[in-house]
């Protein structure tokens, strides 16, 4: 069918976490009968397992579909569900650049939140049309009235026609869509003609078909057969098949200006294809580059190992294989002596990181275990040479440091009134400093601070939510570094250094990290033989120690002949069950360890 | 040539609170029809393994159960029946297991006749608030009037069982117990830690509330029986077995430095070879089996060379005596390697206190009997 632009709308969904983003494009789907009802499960475009079960989105969802709408007019609506969660804010911005207009969802019983302020500003940069909607009204604890003035007076949208939807019920939705045929304008072109031009927006791998583009038309037209050319990487490909997401991927003859689709030519890495890269035709192209989109960079590190060295392949492959889809994670490999051969990976935040391990345990069957969390920090050394340090392990010896920088965030926090005092004294005790408040309205302020990056790795998020009750959130992006007293923290065993266990800390708070990382680590490493002493070391003064009682007993009272077969497997099968835990020195360390000091659980603040 | 035999009698005339043994009721028309059945399983397994007819043992052991409930003519039909198929011409020690209860000066005569040269009275404690309440059916009297009787009738050689721990034993009602253990002039005592079984009265008891004493509680008991007895002259040859010099209990200490035995009756256990077999724990199964001619029901298993030596040297840590590498790597090529690495281990496990050398012989020192088995787990 011959779309005329006229008729065609795209639009992203954009809110705060959990705000019911992803259960309006249920409801969209339903009443567009995009999906059959009877083949309609809930979170239909929550595709990962991952995603499902935890009811996140992680990964932004492009859908096409047909809507009639009440002016009798057929309209084709392209939508793109985009994740909540500040580590994935890049996905939001790329889906973005395919769309001329967002449905900013609010949940009305929880208000405007720090992502709902985020996102819309995001999405004012990028010039779309905002269509807000009061979802959640169905909740008793809903107040429309307060968080329509929230909307009004923080973000500065007005509100004269509020959209109250239920998102659950499908109460509204058929208003939304009409207005999003009135609201949010058409694409605008130089015409499907005109020299091609495409922007890639996403792209994921496939076995059998390799790198699938993700893209928006914006001049021009796409058909099976083109040959093609991505502007700045220089990448040419000829064109297998052409599609739309409904949702999804379905095979057209023609994706033409206007239209999100995807693109299937004969590239098979997808390091070669470049997110925010400009696509044309490979002959009478045009060389004018659409807008990209800022390149993001890990910001938190973590080391990744087998429990058994045997798997290391497996992770090289699973990492590998992981990263075909997500290129926002890096890897590279790199050994400690604790834990033998694994790979220092690079991740957007600590959601993103937990997401990578918990598909490589998942989809490649791997038992793992990742060392505490760490940011980049750059060393300048007395020879006057710059390093920087992703891994505390290759830190040089003190002597040869001039100074160290750590990476410093902005971020944005809405709480409600009456715990600014806690959350500024958690802001405070993170080294963090508060730039400026402000209220929202009458029962909400908006805190701007700024705070070292590796302050808010552990548990931070944690400490805000309890304060607030759970109503605090929290926005950030990266905002340089500052020079700092940092110090490298050792663990020991039983006497001798456990690598993994290494952390950069900043001086003030070593001791207090020390006690908690002993005290964790004794807590969780189950009693021995005999007693194991965990300390906290910096450079040769022990600052914390903790430990390890040993078990008071074990043995059968009594082994007659009818026992001995039996009781030896039992051995056996208990020798078995320690053969998981990593092994240093004497010391059997569960997985369970590494991740309650990663937790920082047995805070004795 | 099996060096160890067991015999089974499954009866008792009631069942104590910790019992985790297979046994059922007594009943006169069961044990009668019981008496020839451990021949009649013997003639079975020989018929399978011609090789091991007409076999003497060095050791026998009568257990339960309760053996004295076939009474004096069952027992002597239950010999008489078995050596038909065997020899009891080399027997060096014949234990029977007795319960003060069941003990008569006939009884012991007739055991005297059949060649029984030692026996094993289950006493448990000499505290009658304790012995009821464990549901034992005599009295610390009679504990003692079976020891004198056994001692008068001739058995020089006679021992006791005790149980540390017991629910409701104070500091001073255990120091009483061993102090009249003492004054026996027994020639052995075992000292067993109170286990909870599985499917006991006991363990129901715990699940509603029975406190019982805790590790730190029993390692004290079991520390001061050492000291108790190690006064009278008993040494602690074995985690919970203690013997004037030279008279252990040669049946299980050769079960323990990793012998062949065979076990007849419903629950006993065999060793033999790479093969270990469990019969049932099912009298009436096993009546009928044999009834049928048929090997009674049991789980049968054939262990890797690793397995099966690994199972018959660890479990020698739990002596005195304890391991000697080269020994181990001399009498099992398989475990060769593996012995070499031990001697690594026990010197990790010395620094700590746990491990001992004596001579090329490593043993466990005090803390490290507190800790047998996972020592042992070390060495798989
Ligand atoms: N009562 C009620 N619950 C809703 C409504 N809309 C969504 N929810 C619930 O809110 C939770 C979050 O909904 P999602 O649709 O997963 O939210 P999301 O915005 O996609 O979340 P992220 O993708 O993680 O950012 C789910 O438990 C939904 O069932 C609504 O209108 N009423
Ligand atoms: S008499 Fe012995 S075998 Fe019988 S129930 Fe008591 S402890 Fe168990
Ligand atoms: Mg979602």
């Amino acid at each position: 069918m011959e779309q005329t632009l006229d008729s065609i709308r795209n639009f992203c969904i954009i809110a705060h976490i959990d705000h019911g983003k992803t259960t309006l494009s249920d409801r969209i789907l339903e009443a567009t009968k995009t999906i059959e009802l009877r083949n309609m499960r809930e979170q239909t475009l929550d595709a990962m397992d991952l995603e499902r079960e935890r009811g996140i989105t992680i990964k932004s969802h492009p859908v096409s579909m047909a809507y009639t709408a009440k002016n009798g007019k057929t309209y084709r609506f392209n939508l793109i569900d985009t994740p909540g969660h500040v580590d994935f804010t890049y996905e939001v911005s790329r889906s973005m650049g395919a769309c001329e207009g967002a449905i900013l969802v609010v949940d009305a019983a929880q208000g405007v939140e720090a992502q709902t302020v985020a996102n819309t500003y995001l999405a004012v940069e990028n010039n779309l049309e905002i269509v807000p909607v009061l979802n959640k009204v169905d909740l008793p604890s809903a107040n429309v009235a307060e968080v329509t003035q929230q909307i009004e007076e923080v973000l500065g949208i007005p509100m004269d026609h509020p959209l109250l939807i239920s998102a659950k019920t499908g109460l509204g939705v058929p208003e939304i869509l009409e207005a999003v045929v009135e609201r949010i304008r058409p694409p605008v072109t130089r015409g499907r003609d005109a020299p091609l031009r495409a922007l890639v927006f996403d792209s994921v791998f496939d076995i059998y078909r390799g790198v699938i583009t993700y893209v928006r038309v914006v001049d021009g037209s796409f058909r099976v057969g083109d040959s093609i050319l991505f502007v700045s990487s220089g990448q040419t490909t000829q064109l297998r098949e052409v599609g739309i997401f409904s949702p999804d991927q379905k095979p057209v003859e023609v994706l033409e200006a206007g239209q999100v689709g995807y693109l299937v030519g004969t590239i098979r890495d997808p390091a070669d294809i470049k997110i925010g890269d400009t696509v044309t035709s490979l002959k009478d192209g045009s060389t004018e580059l659409l807008p990209g989109f800022k390149e993001v960079r890990p910001m938190v590190f973590s080391g990744v190992y087998p429990v058994s060295t045997d798997d290391y392949e497996k992770v090289r492959t699973g990492l590998e294989k992981l990263h075909l889809n997500d290129s926002a994670f890096s890897f590279h490999p790199e050994s400690s002596v604790a834990l033998g051969f694994g790979f220092r990976c690079g991740f957007l935040g600590l959601l993103h990181m937990e997401v990578v391990q918990e598909r490589l345990r998942r989809e490649f069957d791997l038992d793992l275990i990742s060392t505490h969390p760490s940011v980049i920090y750059k060393l300048q050394l007395r020879d006057g040479t710059a390093v920087d340090l992703d891994n505390p392990v290759h830190l040089p010896d003190v002597s040869r440091i001039e100074q160290i920088e750590e990476p410093v965030i902005k971020a944005t926090i809405i709480c409600p009134s009456e715990c600014i005092g806690d959350v500024m004294r958690i802001v405070l005790d993170r080294r963090g400093e508060v730039k400026a408040t402000e209220s929202l309205d009458a029962k909400r302020v908006i805190l701007s601070c700024l705070l070292p990056l590796n302050e808010i790795l552990i548990d931070f998020h944690d400490m805000l939510k309890s304060v607030s009750h759970g109503y605090a959130s929290m926005d950030y992006e990266p905002c340089g570094y500052q020079v700092s007293d940092i110090v490298k923290m050792d663990i020991l065993l039983n006497g001798e250094v456990v690598d993994a266990f290494s952390c950069m800390v900043h001086r003030g708070k070593a001791v207090a990290r020390g006690r908690q990382m002993c005290k964790a680590l004794a807590e969780t490493i189950p009693p021995h033989m005999f007693k194991i002493p965990v300390q906290a070391t910096i450079g040769r003064t022990i600052i914390a120690r903790e430990d390890i009682r040993p078990f008071r007993k074990d043995v059968l009272a009594k082994l007659y002949g009818g026992d001995v077969t039996r009781k030896q497997k039992l051995l056996k099968k208990q020798k078995a069950g320690k053969a998981r835990m990593k092994e240093f020195g004497q010391v059997h360390v569960p997985q369970s360890a590494f991740i309650s000091v990663l937790k920082g659980t047995a805070t004795d603040e | 040539m099996i060096p160890h035999l067991y015999i089974h009698v499954p009866f008792c005339d009631g069942k104590c609170h910790y019992c985790g043994f297979y046994s059922v009721l007594n009943d006169a028309h069961l044990t009668g029809l019981y008496t020839p059945l451990p021949s009649k399983e013997l003639e079975l397994v020989v018929k399978a393994r011609p090789k091991i007819a007409r076999f003497s043992p060095r050791t026998v052991y009568m257990g339960g159960g309760t053996p004295a409930l076939l009474g004096e003519a069952g027992l002597s039909r239950l010999i008489e029946r078995l050596s038909e198929h065997l020899s009891f011409a080399s027997v060096e020690e014949w234990t029977v297991e007795l319960n003060p209860a069941s003990v008569s000066r006939s009884l012991l005569n007739a055991l005297r006749k059949l060649g029984v040269n030692r026996l094993s009275i289950g006493v448990q404690s000499f505290n009658d608030a304790t012995l009821a309440r464990i549901g034992r059916r005599h009295d610390a009297r009679a504990a003692d009037q079976a020891v004198h009787l056994a001692q008068e009738t001739g058995f020089e050689n006679t021992g006791i069982d005790l149980i540390a721990g017991l629910p409701g034993v104070t500091p001073a009602i255990w120091q009483a117990t061993l102090e009249h253990a003492v004054s026996l002039k027994l020639k052995h005592l075992s000292v067993y830690a109170l286990s909870v079984e599985p499917g006991t009265v006991l363990a129901r008891q715990k699940e509603e509330g029975l406190v019982l004493p805790d590790d730190g509680d029993q390692l004290s008991a079991l520390k001061h029986a050492e000291a108790v007895l190690g006064q009278a002259g008993f040494e602690r040859y074995e985690i919970s077995n203690y013997a004037q010099p030279g008279q252990e209990c040669r049946h299980n200490l050769g079960i323990w430095r990793g012998n062949d035995y065979l076990g007849l009756g419903p629950a006993a256990a065999s060793r033999l070879g790479d093969a270990r077999w469990t019969n049932d724990p099912d009298v009436a199964g096993y009546m009928d089996s044999l009834a049928q001619k048929q090997l009674p029901p049991r789980t049968f298993e054939t262990l890797t060379p690793t397995d099966d030596a690994l199972e018959r040297v660890t479990f020698a840590l739990r002596l005195a005596e304890g391991i000697d590498p080269s020994v181990v790597a001399q009498r099992f090529a398989c475990l060769r390697d593996r012995a070499a690495t031990w001697e690594e281990r026990f010197e990790r496990l010395m620094r700590h206190g746990i491990t001992e050398r004596g001579g090329r012989r490593w043993r466990l020192t005090a803390r490290g009997r507190e800790i047998c088995d996972a020592v042992i787990r070390e060495l798989l």
